[in-house]
């Protein structure tokens, strides 16, 4: 402060002053002296430190790219500060520059020797870039140097670096048998200092097995079974070394052997499950395995077995008659632990073959006999929310819920199945009584700091389908009062109900939009967890873990809850994005029309309402207030190019940051289709068909829509149309001559060529209106074959 | 599949803290389960379930991969891997502490309710304490329980043998006190090979050379 009252322009104190005001967390303050250091800087350049500074601020603001250009400016304007090199290092492994980071590691390994972590930074660096023999060259550079000289703290950093060495042998070595023949020689050598044994023998096994040692491959495997006898994949290997696979009689005498080792493990007795083909063996076999869990009252024994009735439909007849006489011997009196579990089963298997009545009649019976159980209405809760009963559903729940207040699981439960419901009241009420709730009314502000994403997707969920009903009811009422007129007597109340449901309407649309948002935020804070590790792995030791957490960092936006997000949030941006701009004028001029009209009664119900805005707005903080003050979200749904946003908030993250095989190309088309971009329609449509096949429906829906959309009276891009038919003309089966009969049935043709399923025929409903109804009539029959409470929510949401 | 009981890696974080938010009251974000990950990658176990078979390498290349999408659920971590209970362990690394034997903490274990009984959270500790002990050469373990949670206290004082050191009075957010705990660890009386079987007298060791397919 003292120098810039001096002298106003010092761009170094400009800098410095920005970075202060950040770090006392005044951004806007700290961003207009930054703003203004960096506009004078470009005039007259600026000193090594001060670009130094200026990096600190934008890694602090998370601007990496940025950082990194200054902190390199900062090197080149002659800053003899070597720890920027470190620095670099960090942010370029970040962003993903992998050849900057090895320069980077490079420079600082040469300047501080004598730390082993610059050692094992430098090979990190290298074996990310393909450079394996350097990177093993710089491992054992440094152990030569230490040879002797370890002390008891540094043993474990060795170890794992002796053991990323062997890695990176391992997999430079591919199948080549010298060369895995050389790796095994350094594990031998080095495994006395080893700590992590499972990882040795786990090695082992690999390159034995490799070299086609079966003998050695299967001693070691056994090994690791001993270690652990619970992990199923040991199992697989173990006859893949043995060369049983294919030998049913000889696995059922492995299985048999292992069962004696380790009759407290469940593999040994369940594998033979999956391939016995002896049907009375078999039976024998299954009844073993699921009456002993029974007696003992395991509650998961239906869900051990559940992957059998899928893999093998043969389970099904069988699972039923074995439990079915089990139960019949049972005497509820003498053995109720069997007996309630049993029925608990039952009860599960019958909700699998979608027998409703059986299933509620077995879970009633055990509640009968044991009324204490909250497993039991958890169930029941279940069956009620298959047949589409959510609201009773819920009710069982919280009955269960009351057995056991300190028991988080079942409140959790209880919040998932109330806001299935929509009742959002209830679930925020029920989820807060376990949150901390010190400075708001209730739980959701705690629930988006400890990142409790499973609520925030299901809260927003619940506030879209609230949003669906109500857009509904909204518009329902408005043309009913524009073809009849407000009824003389009750103006007042209808011009209130008109005016709720308008606020319903948007506030539920931008709630939901901001929980999937909160959600997209979440993973970046996610990604963005990383920094610190980038140089604390090489410190403490640890870059085997640091190479997977690399790669779980670049397939991270895949990851299940955030894609349910941003599905859920492209429900909401496309809509906003089709809406013609005339049907919302329309819809304006309408609602405001009525508003004038009876302005002054419409200002009195308008204050009204006003009054509960602000306890609204308290239930739904989900920020501090001072960092976010768009609470219902009315910003996010107001934004003009609602594309735009997915492809900000959502869409960009996942297209570079998912693994591409499991990417939702469904999803790529929709968005792609909307920003005109047909080329890449096509691009998604062939990556759909080589994953799901040409037969596949949603393959058909896409091709169909795809080269409809090409005709000339369709609002894309001439060019971008020529390709995609270009593309459609390669697309088997698919009549691109019939593209401009306006005769030509669509439908038809879809029904003959593909599977026909609830998706793609929803897919045809909203993109082919022309042959809406018939696609509808298809939906009505189609839906049938799935459970009623997926029924309702089609005919409730999507029709 | 039913039930595996594996090593935790960076991939199971994200549901271990789901897992951890649908069971216990103290939660974690998640950047504190990635540094256990990161600084004890060997110390951490998981339990997870398979709807399918695990996938086979020839059918991944199938052209119709349906099936293979994973569900959008939060305890999903893969087709069809589901996690049902983790133990998440480090090493004590308390700077104020550095005079102490080189000593293990459980951070945090869970097992979903709807899986309990089936040895599951006692299954994941001997693996975590045997870890500890092996990789980490942690003299002895530590951690805290509430003193109304009886199948817990049950597991570490009976089943695992941990014994108590002290109550810390209101050790949790909500003012209830905890349980000091703490095990000595023994190398070899915790190899998981000693808990294969319940009774000792009898007791069968696999020698790694017997002939497995004969009966």
């Amino acid at each position: 402060d003292t120098v810039l009252k001096k002298d106003s322009l010092n761009i170094d104190a400009l800098a410095l002053k920005g970075l202060d005001l950040l770090s006392l967390g005044e951004k806007k303050d700290a961003e207009n002296y930054v703003k203004n250091a960096i506009s004078k800087i470009q005039s007259i350049g600026a000193s090594a430190i001060c670009c130094h500074v200026l990096g600190i601020y934008m890694r602090s603001t998370q601007n990496y790219a940025e950082a990194i250009k200054w902190f390199q400016t900062s090197l080149d304007n002659g800053s003899a500060n070597q720890q920027i090199y470190r620095d670099l290092a960090t942010l370029q492994s970040q962003i993903g520059d992998f050849k900057g980071a090895l320069a980077s590691r490079k420079t600082y390994w040469e300047s501080f020797l004598g730390y082993r972590s610059n050692w094992t930074g430098l090979a990190v660096a290298q074996d990310i870039n393909g450079e394996h023999e350097k990177a093993i060259d710089t491992l054992s550079q440094f152990e030569k140097l230490v040879e002797g000289k370890l002390g008891e703290p540094e043993l474990y950093e060795h170890n794992e670096c002796l053991m990323y060495k062997n890695d990176i042998m391992f997999r430079a070595a591919g199948d080549n048998k010298d060369k895995l023949h050389n790796v095994l020689n350094h594990l031998n050598e080095v495994e006395k200092d080893i700590f992590d044994k499972y990882g040795v023998l786990d090695r082992k096994a690999a390159i034995y097995h490799k070299l086609g040692d079966s003998k050695l491959a299967s001693k070691y495997i056994r090994m690791l079974i001993q270690r652990n006898p619970d992990d199923f994949q040991f199992y697989g290997r173990l006859e893949e070394a043995l060369g049983i696979q294919n030998d049913n009689e000889k696995r059922e005498i492995l299985y048999g052997n292992l069962q004696k080792f380790y009759p407290r493990s469940d593999p040994p007795k369940f594998i033979p499950l999956t391939f016995i083909d002896d049907k009375s063996k078999l039976e024998a076999k299954f009844a073993d395995y699921v009456i002993a869990q029974l007696k003992r009252g395991v509650p998961a024994t239906f869900g051990n077995v559940k992957p059998l009735y899928r893999s093998r439909s043969e389970f099904v007849p069988i699972s039923d008659k074995v439990v079915n006489e089990f139960f019949q011997q049972v005497d509820p009196y003498k053995d109720p632990v069997s007996y309630v579990w049993t029925c608990y089963y039952l009860a599960q298997h019958y909700l699998y073959v979608k027998d409703f009545s059986k299933a509620e009649s077995f879970i009633n019976k055990a509640i009968e006999s044991t009324p204490t159980l909250v497993e039991f209405y958890i169930l029941k809760g279940r069956i009620l929310k298959a047949i589409g009963k959510l609201d009773e559903a819920a009710e069982w729940l919280e009955e269960g819920r009351k057995l056991d207040l300190q028991d988080r699981f079942i409140n959790t439960k209880t919040v998932k199945y109330l806001l299935r419901a929509n009742n959002v009241d209830k679930a925020v009420e029920t989820v807060s009584l376990f949150t901390k709730n010190d400075d708001s009314v209730n739980g959701v502000k705690d629930l988006h700091l400890v990142e409790a994403a499973w609520f925030i997707v299901e809260q927003a969920e619940a506030y879209h389908r609230l949003y669906l009903e109500s857009n509904k009811r909204l518009h329902e009422k408005l043309s009913a009062v524009k073809t009849q007129g407000l009824v003389e007597e009750d103006v007042e109340s209808q011009l209130k109900e008109l005016k709720q449901l308008e606020w319903s309407t948007k506030k539920y649309q931008g709630l939901s939009l901001k929980r999937f948002q909160a959600v997209a935020k979440m993973y970046r804070q996610f990604e963005d967890d990383q920094l610190d590790f980038h140089s604390y792995c090489m410190r403490k030791g640890t870059p085997r873990a640091y190479l997977e957490m690399l790669d779980w960092g670049r397939r991270i936006y895949g990851n299940p809850m955030y894609v349910r997000s941003m599905k859920g949030a492209s429900q909401i941006l496309f809509q906003l994005h089709d809406e013609s701009a005339e049907s919302k004028k329309e819809f304006d001029e309408t609602f405001n029309g009525i508003m004038k009209e009876n302005a002054k009664k419409s200002k009195k119900v308008n204050s009204q309402l006003n009054k509960h805005r602000d306890e609204e707005r308290k239930a739904c903080v989900a920020y501090s207030e001072s960092e976010d003050k768009d609470v219902f979200g009315l910003e996010l749904i107001s934004s003009q190019n609602p594309l735009e946003v997915f492809w900000n908030e959502f869409y960009k993250s996942y297209a570079t940051k998912s693994s591409e095989e499991a990417r939702d190309y469904v999803l790529e088309f929709e968005y792609q289709y909307r920003t005109g971009k047909l080329a890449l329609c096509l691009a998604a449509l062939n990556k759909y068909a080589k994953y799901h096949g040409e037969k596949s429906g949603l393959t058909g829906a896409m091709a169909i829509t795809l080269l409809l959309a090409t005709r000339e009276s369709e609002p894309f891009e001439a060019i971008a149309q020529k390709v995609a038919f270009k593309g459609c003309e390669s697309i088997k089966d698919l009549p691109v001559a019939e593209r401009d009969n306006q005769e030509f049935d669509w439908c038809s043709f879809f029904t003959e060529h593909y599977e026909q399923d609830l998706p793609s025929l929803l897919f045809l409903y909203k993109h082919e209106p022309r042959q809406g109804e018939t696609y509808k009539a298809l939906i009505l029959n189609q839906i049938s074959t799935v459970r009623p409470q997926h029924q309702m929510q089609v005919l409730q949401y999507q029709l | 599949m039913p039930v595996t009981i594996r090593r935790a890696t960076i991939d199971d974080i994200i549901c271990m803290q789901n897992a951890n938010l649908h069971n216990l009251p103290e939660n974690y974000m998640l950047k504190y389960y990635m540094y256990h990950i990161l600084s004890w990658p060997e110390g951490s176990f998981v339990a997870t379930t398979r709807d399918v078979d695990e996938p086979q390498m020839d059918q991944l290349s199938l052209e119709d991969g349906k099936g293979q999408e994973t569900k959008l659920d939060p305890n999903y971590l893969a087709p069809g891997e589901k996690l049902v209970g983790y133990v998440l362990a480090k090493m004590n690394d308390d700077p104020d502490q550095q005079d102490q034997a080189p000593n293990g903490h459980i951070t945090s274990l869970s097992v979903m309710r709807t899986y309990r009984r089936m040895g599951i959270a006692e299954k994941l500790m001997r693996q975590a304490l045997f870890a500890l002990r092996e990789v980490y050469g942690a003299q002895f373990v530590s951690l805290h329980v509430r003193q109304s949670n009886r199948a817990a206290l049950h597991l570490y004082a009976d089943t695992l043998e941990f014994e108590v050191l002290s109550v810390e009075k209101s050790y949790y957010q909500d003012g209830e006190d905890a349980y000091a705990m703490k095990k000595v660890l023994k190398l070899d009386e915790l190899h998981p090979k000693n808990f294969a079987n319940r009774k000792m007298a009898e007791k069968l060791e696999d020698d790694f050379e017997s002939d497995l397919l004969v009966v």
